[in-house]
């Protein structure tokens, strides 16, 4: 082969590793990515059935309700609208009434959200930065401890 | 002044061991391209060493050392076209203001900047430190000290004087504690328990003797608070410490027949009436408790007469050793006082009347004799002793 | 008075940095020799500041001292002494301490060290190396400065996060810190190079042992965040494709790349623009890491404090030295000489399938990292690149890289025989092969990929034992023959055979941990059993503990299997006393086969407990594999060769010592 050949395969090659990752990509952005909405974004601008979402807010007082097994179930609000929610398994430590949480699953016709993963920030000060922001833009007013300027130090 | 030297050091260090190249002679490195050689020489020695193991096969080998020496050769010839080696430069008209400009700008810039954002003399605080510190600047007395010089600026003041009494009561300043008392009771009225905090601080002053102005006290917490149990057992026991052995008895009686059968004092007063029971003798009906308490020695279960300590109910709730180490205690303190300054009269009258109390009646005769020693001469002294003696039925 | 030296010695330590980024550089264009020879006293000097600082500012913590505003905010008085230590970095202020004195200490080191550097090569590295550090410290002290002062001090601190009070995690921040500010050092070379307008052979050697180095440590900081993240925080998962996690993974992928590109520039003078551009790309990568988890941009557990002043310094420190850097390198890159002439099939071409696969690995993770972000940057829309992404593009391209992995070493230089090499290697796939049955033969269940990716596995680590017993002719010699081989064989032959080998068992790990994994969540009282992967765990009770400085509930599990007694474990629910914040300790019972890993969650109305109990298959070769692979780079890097060079200065005539 003579350079040019050799840089062609070479150039070629590289293209074609890039192309296919960057198909790749586009699949993966397309099927993978998961939304962020409050729950007045879900009343508001109807978020269908089934797509795959996270819904963010505080848990409402008193809305914990520990059902059978493992099942719990809980309301999520923005302080406008809220969201029941119930999810199956083991709530992270810090979940807990009033404090902020991110939940990932679906909404089923009814307009319950079932939720595979509930994330609780690992600060007691920590509100999840997507609520705290979505909750501002929303009126809500934060108490200070709620702010994101108030975040602890985590794994560097 | 060390943190300036530390750092006048370091700065000073920092500085001459930057600036030691810049001021050497300076020496004559090889030409830039002698590291490049050397790697390239040890190139050559793997392949050797490689072909010998025969990791490679010869052919190969040769073209990587063809490879190698061309490598080699550009090097040479850029050391030689280019790379002179760096200059001597002795000369070099730029150390001398670099050299300057470093061992100003190093000192003087740092230590702009650490007084710009520096806390220049701010000592450390570990926390070991702090709490040493601490304990030494909350003792009471500081406290107290503020306190008073508040109170001495503004006497009117009735909550400072109600908030400073039981600090006094307990440091064991009872005169003071009383005094508190009265002017806060004076200021802010009276109210049962400012009163009966009055009386207690005033028997503790008196060794447990109740004076009269605690007496009046006591009287005037049963017109507030009819119900109350705590002035009663302190009048009964003054009323036992005027000798009025009977009414003492009748008293305590009449207090042990009110009792809740699980009142804490209850057992004090029982012991009491008991203690009473040889010197009173109509009093008396329960022999068990009789003998165990036979005049003159004291009992294992003290009387309850004498306490000079925290408080009535916190001496009552002690248990009956500790109540008898904790008031012979207070006694012999007091004895001991006297031994050394015998002309204290007061003092003496205390003492007699305590040992009686206590049922020590040996001990009390001897404190009279005693008295009497110490007190010659002080005739006011010597009559109130003689007074007491007579009161209490001491013969000479 | 220590905690103001400390100060004092930080800034003292920015004005010998200005110092040595200007006179070596200064030195070396005008070639004068004591000025270029200030960087060496210099780089020390600025070391061993900021080690005075550093350790001022633990003498801080360690004394509790609260009158400085960073032991209060992130110390307390009843921490133990070790978490006191650990505190330093355990935040935003500490940790930045922390990577300028690594970054000081690299620097240091080829000071030290460097003597086989030629003198206008090394004085410009260090002053390189230098601007970083004065960036850096202006940061530290403009933004982040850890000893700003209290008075009066509180009474206590606010107490450090309880779950980073763990072992992992206190070590975990400067072997990582070790790792990704080593990188700097490429980044130094290659721009000391650019400057120079020299690079060839020679310099890919000198480059390679800092690499090398600084990629051992991050590798084993990334493992230890991952054992940590898996043990903590009580999910039984071991990597989150967090974006903190992220930021050190990219390094990690474009380090490896530069690794692998140096070693074709060292030996046949090739890839040398490709090389130094990688060089700078992976020190961008690192300080982008940085940006990500510094300036709070993010969402994600590991996020500091939020403050834009420190976030935009930061981007500017990134744009300021990436842009430089790709800046210089247009201008120089055209000047330099094409490299040596190679077949696509030889090892020069499969490093080079490598590099491809390895950066454009890279860029896949940077997309998923940074989408989220600038999608709501620029519409507000809000969204979560989860591992499903990273699943979906990382993956698939890590299997031809792995495939490709132990043909590499079996094909010579220039010009490779790709038969004999797929011949040599077909021991290795018999071994994929009986993995493949064995793995049907045993587990049914799970996706029917995965047989397969475990013998990738099994097949990279088959390949690189191959790759060693060819060298030492396993088969054709007499074992006498076969030993002297083994010793004679340069450690960096073992360091390539435990780093391989352990890529194999980190893929075996990573494949049979997330396809058999065994996953139970469910209501327990005391007294009942669950069975976990032929394990039977009985719930005993729950007793209530004292810890130093938290309170716990400790459940009790007997694991029995076939009625043999086989582990107790005790997960715990502790709460912190400061601040008050709960955590959860997993039960690990681990064996070769994997670890059973018992959580328990929230007590139940009814005297229940909420309880996760996982068997997670061969887990912990994911960590072997990293320590191995970790191994490996420590003997690559003890090889004498790495460090052949210039003798010092003063023996200029002296003779390479003889082997």
């Amino acid at each position: 082969m003579t350079r040019k050949q050799k840089r062609g395969v070479m150039i070629g090659g590289g293209v074609a590793i890039l192309g296919l990752a960057l198909i790749l990509v586009l699949f993966a952005l397309k099927d993978s990515i998961v939304f962020f909405h409050t729950p007045s974004d879900i009343v508001e601008k109807g978020v269908p059935a089934g797509q795959r979402i996270r819904l963010g807010g505080l848990v409402e007082q008193g809305s914990v309700v520990r059902g059978q097994g493992t099942t719990i179930s809980f309301k999520v609000t923005d302080t406008l609208k809220e969201i029941p929610v119930s999810f199956t398994g083991v709530l992270p430590d810090l979940f807990k009434e009033g404090q902020g949480v991110v939940a990932e699953g679906v909404l089923d016709g009814n307009g319950e959200f079932k939720a595979d993963t509930v994330l609780a920030k690992h600060d007691e000060n920590y509100m999840p930065r997507d609520v705290a922001k979505a909750l501002e833009a929303k009126g809500v007013k934060l108490g200070a401890s709620a702010h994101p300027g108030q975040l602890k130090a985590e794994m560097p | 002044m060390v943190f300036w030297i530390l750092v006048a050091g370091l700065v000073a260090g920092v500085t001459l061991v930057i600036m030691r190249p810049l001021m050497r002679q300076p020496i004559t490195p090889g030409g830039i391209a002698d590291a490049d050689v050397a790697v390239y020489k040890d190139q050559l020695k793997e392949i050797a060493a490689d072909e010998a193991r025969g990791a490679i096969a010869a052919n190969e080998a040769e073209s990587a050392r063809t490879e190698i020496a061309r490598r080699l050769l550009r090097v040479t010839q850029d050391n030689e076209k280019s790379d002179s080696p760096l200059r001597a430069s002795a000369r070099n008209r730029f150390v001398t203001p670099v050299t300057i400009a470093t061992a100003i700008a190093l000192p003087v810039v740092s230590l702009g900047l650490y007084l710009a954002y520096g806390a220049p003399g701010m000592p450390a605080q570990p926390l070991s430190e702090r709490i040493a510190e601490a304990s030494e600047a909350s003792k009471p007395n500081d406290l107290i000290a503020k306190v008073e010089q508040r109170l001495r600026e503004h006497p009117e003041d009735g909550m400072g004087w109600d908030v400073i009494a039981p600090v006094y009561s307990a440091m064991g300043r009872y005169e003071d504690a009383a005094e508190s008392y009265r002017k806060a009771v004076n200021l802010l009225g009276e109210n049962p328990k400012r009163l009966q905090d009055f009386a207690n601080a005033r028997i503790r002053l008196e060794n447990g003797i109740v004076p009269d102005d605690a007496r009046k006290a006591l009287q005037r917490v049963l017109v507030l608070e009819p119900q109350a149990i705590e002035p009663r057992i302190w009048l009964a026991l003054a009323k036992e410490q005027d000798g009025h052995l009977a009414e003492a008895a009748a008293d305590y009686k009449s207090l042990l027949d009110k009792a809740p059968e699980d009142a804490p004092w209850r057992k004090v007063l029982e012991e009491r009436l008991a203690n009473l029971a040889p010197a009173a003798g109509a009093a008396a009906n329960n022999k068990t408790v009789a003998e165990t308490a036979p005049a003159g020695t004291p009992a294992p279960a003290a009387p309850q007469g004498a306490p000079g300590g925290p408080d009535a109910s916190a001496v009552m709730s002690m248990s009956p050793q500790d109540r008898q180490a904790f008031i012979t205690s207070m006694v012999d303190g007091l004895a001991a006082r006297l031994k050394a300054d015998g002309s204290d009269a007061a003092g003496w009258v205390k003492l007699i009347r305590a040992y009686q109390v206590l049922g020590r009646h040996d001990d009390a005769v001897k404190a009279l004799n005693d008295a009497r020693t110490n007190l010659k001469g002080n005739e006011v002294g010597l009559a109130q002793v003689e007074d007491l003696a007579r009161q209490l039925g001491l013969g000479s | 008075m220590i905690v103001e030296l400390g100060h004092f010695a930080l800034i003292l330590a920015l004005l010998v940095a200005v110092v040595q980024v200007v006179v070596p550089m200064f030195g070396a264009a005008i070639r004068d020799e004591r000025m270029m020879r200030v960087a060496e006293p210099a780089a020390l000097s600025q070391f061993l500041l900021i080690a005075l600082a550093f350790f001022a500012l633990m003498h801080a913590y360690v004394t509790s001292d609260f009158s400085v505003l960073n032991v209060a905010e992130n110390s307390h008085s009843t921490k133990p002494l070790i978490y006191k230590m650990a505190g330093v970095w355990g935040n935003h202020e500490g940790s930045m301490l922390l990577w300028v004195l690594i970054l000081a200490l690299f620097g240091a080191a080829v000071a030290l060290f460097g003597n086989n550097l030629p003198p206008t090569l090394k004085a410009r590295v260090l002053s390189v190396q230098a601007s970083i550090a004065v960036a850096f410290l202006l940061f530290s002290l403009l933004t982040s400065n850890p000893f700003l002062r209290l008075d009066p001090a509180p009474s206590d601190g606010r107490g450090l996060n309880p779950i980073l009070q763990d072992p992992a995690l206190a070590f975990h921040p400067p072997f990582l810190y070790t790792g990704y500010v080593g990188f700097s050092i490429a980044f130094s070379f290659a721009i000391a190079a650019l400057i120079e307008g020299r690079i060839d052979a020679a310099w890919a050697r000198w480059v390679r042992p800092w690499t090398l180095a600084a990629w051992m440590f991050l590798t084993i900081g990334i493992a230890m965040g991952s054992w940590w993240a898996y043990y903590e925080l009580g999910w039984g998962g071991w990597w989150f494709w967090d974006p903190v996690e992220n930021a050190s993974f990219m390094p990690w992928l474009a380090g490896t790349a530069l690794l692998h590109s140096a070693l074709v520039m060292e030996k046949r003078e090739a890839l040398k623009i490709w090389t130094v551009l990688l060089a700078i790309l992976t020190f961008s990568l690192s300080l982008m890491g940085t940006f990500i988890v510094r300036s709070g941009v993010l969402t994600s557990v590991h996020s500091f404090a939020v403050d834009p002043a420190r976030g935009v310094f930061i981007l500017a420190i990134l744009v300021l030295f990436t842009g430089g850097g790709l800046a210089l390198f247009a201008l120089r890159a055209k000047d330099m000489q094409a490299g040596s002439l190679f077949q696509p099939i030889s090892r020069e071409g499969s490093l080079v399938l490598n590099n491809l696969l390895l950066v454009t690995a890279t860029a896949t993770v940077l997309v998923g990292t940074l989408y989220p972000m600038a999608l709501e940057g620029l519409t507000g829309e809000k969204i979560s690149v989860g591992p499903p992404f990273f699943n979906m593009t990382f993956g698939p391209l890590m299997i031809p890289l792995l495939i490709a992995l132990p043909v590499g070493p079996l094909l010579a230089w220039k010009r490779g025989d790709f038969l004999g090499a797929m011949q040599r290697l077909s021991l290795a796939f018999l071994a994929a092969l009986v993995a493949v049955v064995a793995v049907y033969a045993v587990e049914h269940r799970g996706p029917w990929l995965a047989p397969f990716g475990i013998a990738l596995g099994v097949y990279v680590m088959a390949g690189a034992v191959i790759e060693w017993a060819s060298r030492v002719k396993v088969g054709s010699a007499g074992l006498d023959e076969i030993a002297r081989r083994a010793t004679n064989l340069p450690r960096s032959a073992y360091g390539t055979l435990f780093a391989h080998f352990g890529v194999g068992m980190l893929v075996v790990g990573i494949i049979a941990t997330s396809a058999y994994r065994e996953e139970h969540i469910l209501a327990m009282k005391p007294g009942e059993k669950v069975s976990v992967d032929g394990y039977d765990v009985a719930f005993t009770g729950v007793e209530r503990a004292r810890g130093p400085n938290y309170s716990e509930d400790i459940a009790d599990f007997a694991v029995t299997r076939n009625g043999a007694a086989v582990a107790r474990l005790q997960p715990s629910k502790r709460l912190y006393d400061a601040p008050p914040q709960p955590t959860t300790e997993a039960g690990i019972h681990a064996s070769w086969r994997g670890d059973l890993y018992v959580v328990i969650g929230d007590a139940q109305p009814g005297g229940g407990y909420a309880v996760r109990a996982y068997f997670n298959p061969l887990v912990r070769f994911i960590w072997l594999g990293a320590l191995i692979m970790f191994l490996g780079g420590g003997i690559s890097l003890s090889d004498r060769r790495l460090r052949v060079g210039a003798p010092s200065r003063h023996r200029l005539a002296a003779p390479v010592p003889a082997e």
